[in-house]
């Protein structure tokens, strides 16, 4: 028993200390200060390379994709600005700004030709009740609420007549607990397992094979986004959401 | 071998049947049944016989109703008929059951009303009279049977136009009847009645009824167009004739082929049956035409006309009401004024009302009815000045009196409160083109400003989310609540259970006696070994078979051991471990420490075979 709390008390700690960690590397908020006196003075190029530096330093928050994604909006490159917005609202899936700015870049490059597929109805519905928070708030929820789960499971087990007495909120702890994980699962598949990629060039072509002189399949226009199948060379697969697979060359498509 | 006629033949036979089956399940679902009553005449002699129907319209299914006996008349069912039409692509349907009516006494005979349940619904007829005489009447009427032989197409299929009058006033309804009828055909794809409308109003017919009517002593089906017309200019005119197209079926029977003759060699085999399916339905398009009729259209009188005058022709009652008539400045009452009686409503406008001043007036709703046309007229009060709602005048023309008629109304007294609020009044009711429109102001479109601050830095390898760490801190609760739960199982068995919590003693007792004994082996003091025997033995035993451990000894256990069948090689075992255990005590006998390792294992044994026998 005490090796367990051993455990989980070295993992908490190991969690503290990767977080502090990343609070002491190279320091990337220098740079983000730094990138805002240069978009204030509208060098947008310069601020994104300024911005840049803070990513290279192996940290990122959404203030820093958000602002990236303003100064390549500033600069035209409205597919760069799409990625830089689609990553900010990963990490922070509430901002108003951000969705504001998403929404007029991505209706600036015009609609685009497919929609993504619409999901089942429990599917919908678990995601958008969930599209408001990060994957790491649902995680965190998630684990909270298995806590809560297991202290009530002991406490039934217990005092049986507690269980009795409060079926009702154990259900609705339970139904939370599955929308929450569902949701999570949705999340975690659509952002670390599938990788999205959006056209950061004015036009792409997507080829049947990944070679320069392959039949064209379709053109793709900047801002659109696709799914990443695999990388090989300096092609990508790609799946447009019609479910048409073609190659594109990999500087026209970033990951998000 | 199957001929191929006969394949032929049951195609047909099948195709008719389903045809009938579809047809007669869509019209029953389609339409209301309705059970009407008919005669073929009202007047017979005794001897003759008269025919009475009883059609149900809606259904082809519906089975012949038991009518009883009526006294005085001999009543016998002749079989059904049935009829299906298509006008303008309606389907209707009935089915006629029809029964002889033979007198067998002078007088007048109600026959119905007829009520008949079928499937859950009931049905009720209208009823008609027979008149019985001891002549026949006075115009002769042809044999039946040899006159309809002779009837060619044009006297079974006809059309026939009739005008409720031959001279009307402009504005004026006319009623127009238009009759098609049917004897022993098959007519489908019936259209609507077309004439010529010039100096006339939209012609648009209601939908027709269907009934028998006896026609110069024959009995039609018929099926009755009707609607109104008004003549919009004065003149002669001629109306008709009026033109009915539809398609009448017609039996062709399919000319039979050398090689059916051939497979046939019997000429006198062939099925007069299957020769009827045979037969193949033709449609033939027809037009028909009823005759023409005049009419004569008169201007309205120039002399008497009433200035409240608005075109207006029938016969008309007016109604004038105002409600509330108690109001606060601002607030609406609304004044309803009806129309009600016969004639063309098309005519009939607004009423006209006087002095208005005082008051702001907004469009009146209409509601219009077969018999009635509704002006409903929203007056409010601008001021606290108005006593009463103006008087309202209506004027017509009636045909029939053929004279200008005004009916005149009110005023209404009302009571107009000032407001509290001297301010404009409330606005209510459409919006009138003054309404100040709030205009869309065009906001112009940009991204929205950068970040002042960073959020909270994370990594960008894996977005700083750990699935390890996660997938450990499930686990381990799930596990720590597993454990819980087994504890939580075992003690609760052994707060239910005394055999088991025994059986949990004797064990826990057997162990640590066997931990101590060998630590006294050691020692080499026989007597405190054996001492620490005993105790374990009472322990053991006294939990094992649960009895009390001070008062355990080889006499009290005995017995309980020979009650659960225990091995008597076992129960010798324990009595030797007893005896030594009483000589090392009690006669002081000094015991080597060989003889105790044997004893020791001794009483392993014994506590090994209970608990393997559950004893």
């Amino acid at each position: 028993m005490k090796r367990i709390f051993a455990l989980i008390i070295m993992l908490v700690l190991s969690l503290s200390v990767s977080s502090h960690a990343e609070d002491k590397q190279a320091d990337p908020s220098q740079s983000f200060y730094t990138g805002n006196a240069l978009y204030e003075k509208r060098d947008y190029e310069k601020a994104v390379n300024e911005y840049s530096k803070a990513l290279n330093a192996g940290v990122a928050n959404s203030n820093l994709y958000y602002n990236i994604g303003n100064a390549y909006f500033k600069m035209g490159k409205l597919g760069y600005a799409i990625l830089f917005y689609e990553r900010a609202k990963r990490l922070s899936p509430q901002d108003p700004d951000l969705e504001s700015n998403l929404t007029y870049a991505k209706s600036l490059v015009g609609n685009p030709a497919f929609q993504l597929p619409s999901a089942n109805p429990a599917v919908s519905f678990v995601k958008r009740s969930t599209e408001d928070f990060s994957i790491k708030a649902l995680g965190l929820s998630m684990l909270l609420l298995y806590f809560i789960i297991v202290i009530l499971l002991a406490i039934f087990l217990t005092y049986p007549v507690a269980a009795k007495k409060n079926r009702l909120l154990f259900a609705a702890v339970l139904l939370v607990f599955i929308i929450d994980a569902t949701g999570f699962a949705i999340r975690y598949y659509d952002e670390l397992i599938i990788k999205t990629g959006i056209v950061v060039q004015k036009s792409a072509e997507c080829k049947y094979e990944p070679i320069d002189k392959s039949t064209l399949f379709y053109r793709l226009q900047e801002g659109d986004e696709v799914r990443v199948i695999k990388t090989r060379n300096s092609w990508r697969q790609i799946k447009r959401a019609d479910g048409k697979i073609g190659w594109v060359d990999s500087a026209a498509i970033e990951i998000v | 071998m199957i001929s191929k006629n006969v394949i032929y033949k049951s195609a047909a036979i099948f195709a008719l049947i389903t045809l009938t089956l579809f047809s007669s399940v869509f019209a029953a679902n389609v339409s209301e049944v309705k059970f009407e009553i008919s005669l073929d005449r009202d007047k017979v002699a005794i001897g003759e016989t008269a025919q009475l129907g009883l059609t149900f319209h809606g259904t082809q299914s519906m089975p012949a109703p038991d009518i009883g006996n009526i006294d005085g008349l001999e009543i016998r069912y002749l079989g059904p008929s049935t009829m299906m039409t298509v006008i303008n692509g309606q389907v209707s349907s009935s089915v006629t059951h029809m029964y002889s009516v033979l007198p067998l006494k002078i007088g007048k005979f109600q026959l119905g009303p007829f009520s008949f349940k079928y499937k859950g619904s009931n049905y009720s007829s209208s009823m008609v009279f027979l008149d019985v005489s001891a002549e026949r009447p006075v115009k002769k009427e042809p044999a039946e049977e040899p006159i309809n032989e002779q009837l060619n197409l044009d006297d079974r299929l006809f059309v026939t136009l009739d005008l409720g009058k031959n001279t009307a006033f402009i504005n004026e309804l006319i009623p127009v009847k238009v009759k098609l009828y049917v004897y022993r055909l098959n007519v489908s794809d019936i259209q609507l009645p077309v004439f010529s409308q010039e100096g006339f109003s939209k012609i648009e017919f209601k939908e027709p009824k269907q009934y028998k009517e006896n026609f110069n002593g024959v009995l039609f089906d018929v099926l009755e167009f009707k609607t109104d017309i008004f003549g919009t200019r004065p003149g002669d005119f001629t109306i008709g004739p009026a033109r009915i197209k539809c398609n009448v079926v017609v039996k062709k029977k399919v000319r039979r082929t050398s090689m059916d003759d051939l497979f046939e060699q019997d000429p006198s085999a062939r099925d007069s049956f299957f020769d009827d399916f045979l037969a193949r339905y033709e449609k033939h398009p027809v037009e028909l035409k009823s005759q023409d009729l005049k009419l004569d259209i008169s201007p309205l009188p120039s002399e008497g006309v009433p200035e409240s005058f608005m075109g207006a022709v029938g016969d008309y009652q007016f109604i004038y009401k105002a409600s509330p008539v108690k109001v606060k400045m601002g607030d609406p009452i609304n004044v309803t004024m009806s129309v009600n009686g016969t004639g063309n409503f098309n005519t009939v406008l607004l009423p006209k009302m006087d002095n208005t001043d005082g008051f702001r007036i907004y469009e009146a709703e209409v509601k219009t009815s077969d018999n009635s046309k509704e002006f409903n007229q929203v007056l409010i009060p601008e001021s606290a000045d108005p006593k009463e709602v103006p008087k309202a005048v209506f004027s017509y023309f009636d045909p029939n009196k053929k004279q200008y008629i005004t009916i005149s109304h009110g005023p209404i007294p009302i009571e107009v409160e000032k407001g509290k609020d001297e301010g404009p009044s409330r606005m209510i009711g459409p919006t009138t083109p003054e309404q100040k429109v709030e205009e869309k102001e065009d906001l112009a479109r940009d991204i929205v400003y950068i970040k002042e601050s960073p959020s909270k830095w994370v990594s960008t390898s894996g977005n700083g989310y750990k699935l390890k760490i996660l997938f450990i801190l499930y686990i381990v609760p799930a596990f720590l609540l597993l454990a819980y739960y087994l504890i939580v199982r075992r003690v609760r068995k052994i707060k239910a259970d005394s055999a088991y919590a025994f059986r949990l003693n004797a064990m826990k007792a057997a162990k640590e006696g066997v931990r101590t004994l060998r630590r006294e082996i050691n020692s080499k003091n026989s007597k405190v070994f054996y001492e620490s025997l005993f105790k374990a033995l009472q322990n053991y035993l006294g939990n094992r078979l649960h009895m009390p451990s001070a008062g355990v000894t080889f006499d009290t256990v005995n017995e309980a051991l020979l009650a659960k069948d225990v091995d008597l090689d076992i129960i010798r075992k324990i009595k030797n471990l007893f005896n030594a255990c009483d000589q090392a005590r009690f006669a002081f006998m000094d015991i080597d420490s060989l003889r105790m390792r044997d004893d020791l294992k001794e009483f392993e044994d014994i506590v090994r075979f209970l608990e393997r026998k559950k004893v």
